[in-house]
């Protein structure tokens, strides 16, 4: 049976909703009005004092009290009035989190001891009450009443990970300084709310207990390099005269540890191994859409390479924030100093064109040019973020590369001058950000693109016609992005990423 | 014997940049672009000691308000080596005489480079050269007279007139046969006309008011250039232009100067 307090609650929305809705009509059924369920009070039962109590392992004691809603306090600041809403104590405590395979270790419960009082004592019986209930999103687990008596201490953990898809990269799976790991309860101490001294009654006091994970992180990113892929073609008109590829090859060095104990990451890993085969993918298309006599392909890329550490997790403030409030802490420090794309993409080609000569069997022009293309990114990332700073952190990033070109032609004792040209603007560009927040994990989203390339051959005399050759011009239409994404990102489907955390 | 041939060899990037050898522009680079060209010097070459010179200007920055620097990928760098026929113009083969390097943390304003180097001798026979006899111009003088023989030539080019520029470049051509007696003056009169022999040709029409006389060769040259910096004899299209959308582009470098009392082609 729902009380009282629960549809005022509910019909004025003045609190969460979950956990609480009005019995559903039965069709020809008539309801009862819950109004008419409660008896019309007289005698003087009002809600008095409500404390919430919590001692952690370190022996630090938390504890909130008040004896007057938060509405008629007119000490609050609106800061303080914004943290209660619509309660009158807010108590943030740090514990466990709840696991759902609690089977590999006995997860450390934090007990929270809370009481209050009414008075004088209630005619009918009802008052004092204590109500312990689960609210907010996913809130699960039955309220608990305690009439007329003491309550006992309630053991209580932080939320399990959702298991849902995270759009902002594998690391806010462990990003405990979101909301999503929150748990929260109420607490609320009811009365009559009926006073003969002609004051305003207090008809309830309540409190919230927010229990956020005790878990420490540490990441230590300090190396992931992958290179190098290189393709030669026998045709081209140089030495390299062997066909042969070499595979991508990743040295690592991360680590990010929960309490100290590694876990897996191996899908962030993998996340910078797909990264990199989606740029090997985007400049084949290139290789394979360049006119040639002969083709040699080369790719250095290193993506996140250097080193993105820090820590984060949540702690207790060693006082109150309030004789309402007290909060815990969420801390996070992260400096990152990297290399976000580090690629060089080398293509050389060749040009083969002669002029017969008109007046002998010697052609009157004769090139034979290699011609070297070489494309170079570099995007840095170099910042620290703390939680010391107020807003959600966000560094722009963007980087021009650069496209040289360097045709290499014969020495010919025909006084042709040779040349090639590649316009400044072309090569690739990458445009992103970087972010990090209480409620993000540090992340990177942004994309590689090409700037179109037209890479222009001229060979000339004084006594010939120029010959001018447009040998490269990429992309001649719209082509998707070398790379669009996140990192650290998360390639697994959405299914697997609903995998609750060990 | 293998024969062997000095090359200038000359890239250039985000910088306005003019090469010379023997105080003649061979090449110019604009900040719009990336350019990498060898370019043979038999022709440009005088016994004993021979000059290189960069000439580079920053180019303007993007924001007029804030202070001059260069480019991140400004850079240049011009060398003269000698090959062997046939071999690879690499940026480090031959034997090098000169070269010449963008200068680190140097202030971003004009400058200049110069270098020398010695004839290597042996390549080609001659290394005399009707513009390094010729009299010394002076452009304040004698630029109207200069003037006139431009706008002749630039009638001529829109006339197609094949001939007029083989008479023009006759001495020039003859030094040339020289220098690549593989080519062989027959094919170059061939060649010329062939250049001239374009079915849509759209020249620029001559206009004094564009030509601009610029002293090359210390002074016994005038290069004959348009108001843009691009050569003065020129269709209207740009140079380097798509061959596939103006097949008929086609430009004439021209430095004039006096060969027995009379102006000419000389390079």
């Amino acid at each position: 049976m729902a009380s009282w307090l629960d549809f005022l609650t509910w019909s004025t929305g003045a609190a969460p909703k979950a956990g609480f809705a009005p019995a559903t009509p039965v069709a020809g059924v008539s309801q009862p009005c819950v109004l008419a369920t409660r008896p019309v009070q007289t005698e003087p039962c009002d809600a008095e004092e409500l404390w919430i109590s919590s001692t952690d392992d370190k022996s630090l004691v938390q504890r909130v009290s008040t004896k007057l809603p938060a509405i008629r306090d007119t000490g609050l600041t609106p800061a303080q009035r914004a943290l209660l809403g619509n309660d009158d104590l807010l108590i943030q405590i740090v514990a466990d989190r709840l696991r759902v395979n609690a089977g590999r270790q006995n997860p450390d419960k934090r007990k929270v001891t809370f009481d209050g009082r009414s008075s004088p004592s209630c005619a009918h019986g009802l008052h004092t009450k204590i109500i312990w209930k689960p609210v907010g999103a996913g809130a699960t687990g039955a309220p608990q009443e305690w009439i007329n008596s003491c309550p006992t201490p309630v053991e209580v953990l932080a939320g399990a990970d959702q298991g849902t898809m995270n759009p902002l990269g594998f690391l806010q799976r462990f990003w405990t300084t979101s909301n999503s790991f929150k748990r929260v309860w109420r607490v609320t101490v009811d009365s009559c709310g009926v006073r003969s001294d002609g004051k305003q009654p207090n008809h309830w006091l309540r409190g919230r207990v927010e229990v956020v994970p005790n878990d420490a992180f540490e990441l230590t990113w300090t190396y992931v390099k992958a290179k190098e892929w290189a393709s030669y073609d026998s045709r081209t008109p140089d030495s390299q005269s062997d066909s042969t590829k070499k595979p991508y090859q990743l040295s690592q060095g991360i680590s990010l540890k929960r309490n100290g104990v590694e876990l897996d990451i191996t899908r962030m890993i993998n996340s910078v191994l797909s990264t990199v085969s989606d740029v090997q993918k985007a400049f084949k298309s290139f290789q394979d859409n360049v006119p040639k006599v002969g083709f040699f392909a080369k790719l250095d890329i290193s993506v996140m390479e250097g080193s993105l550490t820090g820590s984060w997790g949540n702690a207790a403030r060693l006082k109150p924030d309030h004789a309402r409030i007290w909060l815990a802490e969420p801390q996070f420090t992260i400096t990152a100093k990297l290399k976000v794309f580090d690629l060089t993409f080398e293509a050389g080609f060749g040009v083969d064109w002669r002029v017969a000569g008109f007046f002998s069997e010697k052609p009157t022009l004769e090139i034979v040019l290699k011609i070297s293309l070489v494309l170079t990114l570099e995007v840095p990332w170099e910042a620290s973020y703390s939680s010391a700073r107020p807003k959600t952190l966000r560094s722009d990033l963007s980087a021009d590369g650069t496209a040289v070109v360097q045709a290499v032609g014969r020495a010919g004792i025909m006084g042709v001058v040779i040349g090639a040209s590649v316009d400044v603007s072309g090569g690739i560009k990458f445009s992103g950000a970087a972010e990090c927040g209480m409620d993000r994990a540090p992340f990177i989203e942004g994309k590689v693109e090409w700037k179109k390339i037209t890479v222009t051959v001229r060979a000339e005399s004084p006594w010939t016609r120029p010959y001018v050759n447009k040998v490269c011009e990429w992309p001649k239409h719209a082509v998707a992005p070398i790379w669009e994404g996140k990192l650290p990102g998360d390639s697994a489907a959405p299914a697997a990423i609903g995998k609750p955390l060990p | 014997m293998t024969e062997t041939i000095a090359y200038l060899q000359f890239y250039a990037s985000h910088l306005f940049t003019e090469v010379r050898v023997n105080d003649i522009p061979l090449a110019r680079v604009l900040p719009s672009e990336m350019k990498t060209t060898a370019i043979p010097l038999r022709a440009y070459l005088l016994p004993g000691q021979n000059a290189l010179t960069v000439s580079v200007w920053p180019a303007a920055a993007a924001d007029p308000a804030s202070p001059p620097q260069w480019p991140g990928q400004a850079d240049f760098h011009a060398r003269v080596a000698i090959f062997d026929d046939g071999e690879w113009l690499e940026p480090t083969g031959g034997q090098q005489l000169a070269e010449l390097l963008f200068p680190a943390g140097i202030a971003p304003a004009p400058f200049r480079r110069d270098a020398t180097f010695m004839d290597p001798g042996g390549d080609s026979p001659g290394r005399d050269w009707a513009w390094s006899r010729a009299p010394v111009l002076d452009i304040a003088t004698q630029g109207a007279a200069i003037a006139a023989y431009a706008t002749y030539l630039a009638d001529r080019f829109a006339q197609q007139d094949s001939g007029a520029f083989l008479d023009a470049t006759a001495t020039r051509m003859a030094e040339d046969a020289v220098c690549y007696p593989q080519v062989g003056i027959a094919e170059m009169r061939y060649g010329t006309a062939q250049r001239f022999a374009a079915s849509t040709w759209r020249p620029l029409p001559a206009d004094p008011g564009r030509l601009v006389l610029q002293p090359a060769a210390g002074g016994r040259l005038v290069e004959l250039l348009g108001s843009d910096g691009l050569p003065y004899l020129r269709c209207e299209t740009q140079a380097a232009g798509d061959p596939a959308e103006d097949p008929d582009y086609s430009e004439f470098r021209a430095f004039v100067g006096v060969e027995n009392g009379r102006f000419a082609v000389l390079r």
